[in-house]
This record gives structure tokens, sequence and C-alpha cells, in this order.
């Protein structure tokens, strides 16, 4: 996976990023060429107004056969970050000055394929991975738990009161990368649709009064509230919120199937990335 | 009072209005104890360590005696305003250093609307209530992020001898302007024309915030032929000082409805008769820039720069879209 590859899910604030760009010449280059230019690269990120180049700039890197450009994102950045790669003149009696800006990748690629996603803007549920012996007392050999704290409303940001723990000794056992490091990026569809199921039946059992409650219509200010984010999921697997909460009163296994309905992945075979 | 490695709250988006609109037109010393709630407040989802409640008024608290001491809420003058600027600025960064999310513009989006809307009021005044309440918004006109984000790049002692407009003039630049290394020579090399009474920068028959601006155009026309992002401290300095002493040229030229990189007010053959000519300089850069993404080639780096060049040879931008088209196919 490259930087640009990144969906906002993997990096947190604080955290400073080292990139790497190779570089190749062709073997067809000329050498006067090649002794005329150098290159360098920049990043930038708007949403700090903060900028900079390669490490070892500002003065661009001599081209030769193979070349490693290193650019650090401090941790000071956030949102996403802008990279360009240069070509600059160093000749001081060619056709362009000395520092001209003879080629760069921001021309012919779109900005948003420069582009590192750092985080995104939706609003997240938090995951955590822990060891469930040390976390719960019996300890456990689930994957995952809901947890939902005690009182909850529905126009708090379920960011800030639900989480998803996921178990460690798991991930030690069954889910480990080409590195022998838990992955938890290794899990199977399936699980993640168990998971927004099960955070779904836990949510409307814990807010079931204040959901009968809700008025016909009735709209939340924060996209990211539990409200807003309920009402919307009742209503694509059971039609309207009501109907969501009669389901669940009445007949919860048919609850259950509904909820799997609406999150099932495109296919159950697909086993392990 | 450092705040240590935790994460703050965030607001998605500009909500001051909404939060503030109750008590607008309160003085500033009315909005210090307003109260603030976390329960309904955004965190980022990996925020291990969230700041608690108590921390945040603990803090305001502090900066509330801070404040009393510079002289809040007695009302402020030129003079005092920079000064207050700086000093808030230090305040703040020094603070929010360890943050994980000390730059983060969500974060001061929440604590201008939340925590410390009376620093904000007290230095901006109220925004209409039509109006956009930028200085509690996201972006660097945040009223909080503006003074820590002009201490952090600048120091506290170049922010003091700069001016509103020379600070501004470099931040509306973001080419280069974003780059703290190159920002901070630029305004380096400002202010120390300033004071040198042989320079011509801000001299008569100039002006310190028109030459500001005047001379931050030039370098975003330099810079997008050469970047000064990779050119050494000396080099960007001696650009800056050239571009200085050539101001003397540059003001004639805009004096005379001329901006160097932009078309002089003969009529050209390109813009037929009666067709309404930009009425300034963003007009035209749209008009540039729509040109070029008419035959495919991004308002970008060089190929921007040759349209501006050729514009300002007396091309409509159509005609000079269409010759770099043209040069790119033959």
């Amino acid at each position: 996976m490259t930087a640009f590859d990144l969906d906002g899910d993997s990096w947190r604030p604080g955290n400073a990023i080292q990139l790497t760009r190779q570089i190749r010449l062709s073997p067809e280059s000329e050498d006067a060429k090649v002794r005329s230019m150098a290159i360098a690269a920049r990043w930038s990120s708007r949403s700090t107004a903060s900028a900079g180049v390669h490490v070892g700039g500002p003065e661009p890197v001599a081209l030769g056969e193979s070349i490693e450009l290193q650019i650090h994102l401090p941790a000071s950045i956030a949102v996403d970050a802008e990279i360009e790669t240069c070509l600059v003149s160093i000749s001081a009696d060619g056709a362009a000055p000395r520092g001209a800006l003879l080629w760069s990748d921001g021309w012919s690629i779109l900005r948003a394929e420069r582009l590192i996603t750092l985080e995104g803007s939706a609003s997240r549920i938090p995951v955590r991975t822990v060891r469930f012996s040390e976390r719960f007392e019996s300890g456990s050999s689930a994957l995952w738990t809901i947890y939902v704290e005690p009182s909850i409303e529905l126009e708090e940001p379920i960011g800030n009161v639900c989480s998803v723990f996921l178990n460690e000794e798991v991930l030690e056992r069954e889910f480990r990368n080409n590195d022998g490091e838990p992955d938890a990026s290794l899990l199977p569809d399936y699980v993640s649709a168990g998971i927004q199921v099960d955070l779904m039946r836990s949510l409307v059992r814990s807010l079931l009064t204040e959901l009968q409650d809700l008025e016909p219509g009735a709209g939340f200010d924060q996209d990211g509230s539990i409200g807003a984010m309920l009402t919307a999921r009742l209503a694509e697997a059971f039609g309207s919120v009501p109907a969501g909460i009669q389901s669940l009163e009445e007949d919860p296994s048919t609850f259950d199937r509904r909820l799997w309905s609406r999150f099932a992945p495109n296919r159950w075979s697909g086993g392990l990335k | 009072m450092s705040l240590g490695e935790v994460f703050f709250p965030r607001s998605l988006g500009n909500e001051a209005r909404a939060k503030l609109a109750d008590v607008h037109g309160a003085a500033p010393s009315e909005l210090r104890d307003r109260p603030i709630s976390l329960r309904t407040a955004e965190f980022h989802s990996a925020a291990t360590v969230r700041v608690e409640q108590s921390q945040l008024l603990e803090w305001r608290s502090e900066l509330d005696r801070w404040a009393n001491q510079q002289g809040f809420p007695r009302e402020l003058d030129t003079s005092s305003r920079i000064r207050w600027d700086v000093e808030l600025g230090v305040k703040l960064a020094e603070d929010t250093q360890h943050l994980p999310e000390r730059n983060h513009p969500a974060v001061w989006a929440w604590l201008a609307a939340n925590l410390l809307p009376h620093f904000v009021v007290y230095r901006w005044g109220w925004p209409d209530l039509d109006a956009k309440w930028n200085r509690f918004g996201t972006d660097l006109r945040n009223g909080l992020r503006l003074a820590t984000y002009r201490v952090q790049t600048y120091g506290k002692d170049l922010s003091l001898r700069t001016t509103e407009q020379e600070f501004q003039s470099l931040q509306n630049r973001p080419a280069y302007g974003m780059d703290p290394r190159v920002a901070r020579i630029v305004l380096q090399t400002l202010a120390d024309a300033a004071d040198d009474a042989r320079s011509v920068y801000g001299k008569k028959p100039g002006n310190r915030a028109l030459d500001a601006n005047r001379v931050c155009i030039e370098l975003r026309l330099i810079n997008s032929l050469r970047p000064l992002c990779f050119m050494s401290d000396t080099a960007v300095a001696d650009i800056v000082t050239e571009t200085i002493d050539r101001l003397p040229e540059i003001r004639t030229e805009q004096e005379g409805g001329v901006i160097r990189g932009h078309p002089s007010p003969t009529p050209t053959p390109s813009r037929p008769a009666g067709q309404r000519r930009p009425q300034s300089v963003k007009e035209l850069n749209r008009e540039i820039a729509a040109a070029l993404r008419a035959v495919n080639i991004n308002p970008t780096g060089a190929p921007w720069a040759e349209a501006k060049q050729l514009v300002s040879e007396g091309l409509g931008p159509t005609e000079a879209a269409a010759r770099l088209s043209a040069g790119r196919h033959s």
C-alpha cells in the first residue's frame, strides 16, 4: 500500500509520517540534460497552512541512476497533505535560469491523486485492540465486543459514547500479516458486518424509550450523532423507525435477520483477506 | 499551563453562530463564564486520552487571569492590538505545544465557539448575524488560530515588528507563504527594509501596506517559475531585496492600471468590443484558469505562468490557452 491509498482510518493526530519517493532514470536519458537538472519534492497541508520540502532541502538533489527522496511530514499537520515532485534547473548556462521549475508531476497528475488523506470528515466509531484476558475479569475468546456508555442520549456524537474492542489475543492467534504482526485489516468482511449488526442492536436496546418517543420526522443537528445514525439505518432496514422498534419488541429474531440483510457482505465465501 | 498530550474536542463546521446567537452583542467580559459540554462535542475516533471538562475550565480560568494582566477587557487601540495578538499567540502556542492536534483547524473552531469566545470578540468584535463568522471558523482567519499561527511561524520579535497588512499579504499567497522558512525570510526582509532609511520599501510616494502587497504579488509570479522553497535562505532574501529595489517600477506599472503578469489597459483584439474586462486580478485569474481547463490543461505551475505571461503580452485568456494547447500538440 502506498501513502496515497490511505483512506483516513490509519493515521492518528500527532503522528509524523516519513515518506520515500523512489526515482529511477531511464537508460536513454542524455548525460548533458541529466547534469543540468536536479530533483526535489515539496509537500503542503492546506488545512494547517503549512508546507515544506524533502529532507536535506531546500536545495534539490542531483540526479543519479537511482534516487530516494525522503519527505518528512511533521506531527503537527492534519486532515491531508499534498505531495509534488519537481525537476529544477541547476545549470547556470542553460536555457533555463538556475532554480527554474522545469517539470512538476502536478502539471499532469490531479491534486486528488497526489493527496495523502490523513483523516476523513465522516464520524467514526473508535475501534481499539485490547487483550480481553487483561481487560475483562473472566477473559474471553470472543473476537469483538461492543462497549456503550451506560447513560447515552440520541443527540450525542456516536464516537464519544461507543467503542468496538477487538481481542488482540485472537488477532495474534489467527490474523497475522506477512511480518507476523496481528493485523485487524485481515478480518473478513463478514466480521465487519457482524460488528455493525451488534452495534445497532446494542444501541437500539439502550435507547429504546427515546426512540419510541421520537416525533415522526425528527431531525438531528449533528450528522455524527447516534440519533442521526440510528434513524437512517432503521429506516433503511425496516422502512421506518417505529417499524424497527416494533420488530425488536414483537419479533426479535426477525429484527436480527433484517439487520443482517442490511449489513451482509456481498459474498460470504470470501474467507480471509 | 501546559495541557499535555490530550485530545481536544472539535467543531465539524462553524457552529459559533448557533452557539452564540443568543448572546450576540454582549461585552467580552460577559462571555468568559459560558458553560461548556463535552458530552455533545466531537473527538477524533483515535482520541485515547480526551481532555476533561475540568481541565478545560481550569485552563480558561488561568487564561483569564493572564488576560487581566494584559489589560482585558480594556479597549484596544492599534498598538495595543498588535501587542495583544502577539502575547495571546505566545500564550496559546506555549500552552498547546504538546497537543497532538495543536494545529487542527476544527479544534481551534471549537475553542473559539465554546471555551474562549470572549477573546475573539475582544479582539475582532461581533460579526453581523447574517455574515460569515470567519473569526470563529476553521480557516486561518479564526481569531485564536491566527494569533497562534503568527507566533509559531514568525516568532515573537518578528511578529511585533510586522504590520497586519504585511502578515496578510503573505498569508494570502499560500503558494509560498505556507512554507514557514520562506515566509519568515520574506517577512524578515520586509521588516528590515521598513526600518532601513535607504530602502524604498514603504517610503514616499509608497506606502507600507500597499508595498507589502505589491512585493508579495511579484514574489508569487517569481515563485511560479522559480520555486522559493527550493532556494537557500540567502537566495530567497536576495530575491525579496531585488523585488523591493524594483518597487518604483512596480508601483508605476500598477498605478497605470497594469499589474505585472496581467493585461495592459490597451484593448486587445482578442477581447471582442463590448465584452466586459475583468474588474480584478482575481477575476482575471478565474478567466485564465477556465480557459486553460477548457483545453484540458491543469491551471497550475508552468502552464499557468506561461498563460499569464501571454495575457500580459496582450492576448486574451482564451487565445493564450489555445496557443499553449497548440504548442503542446505541435
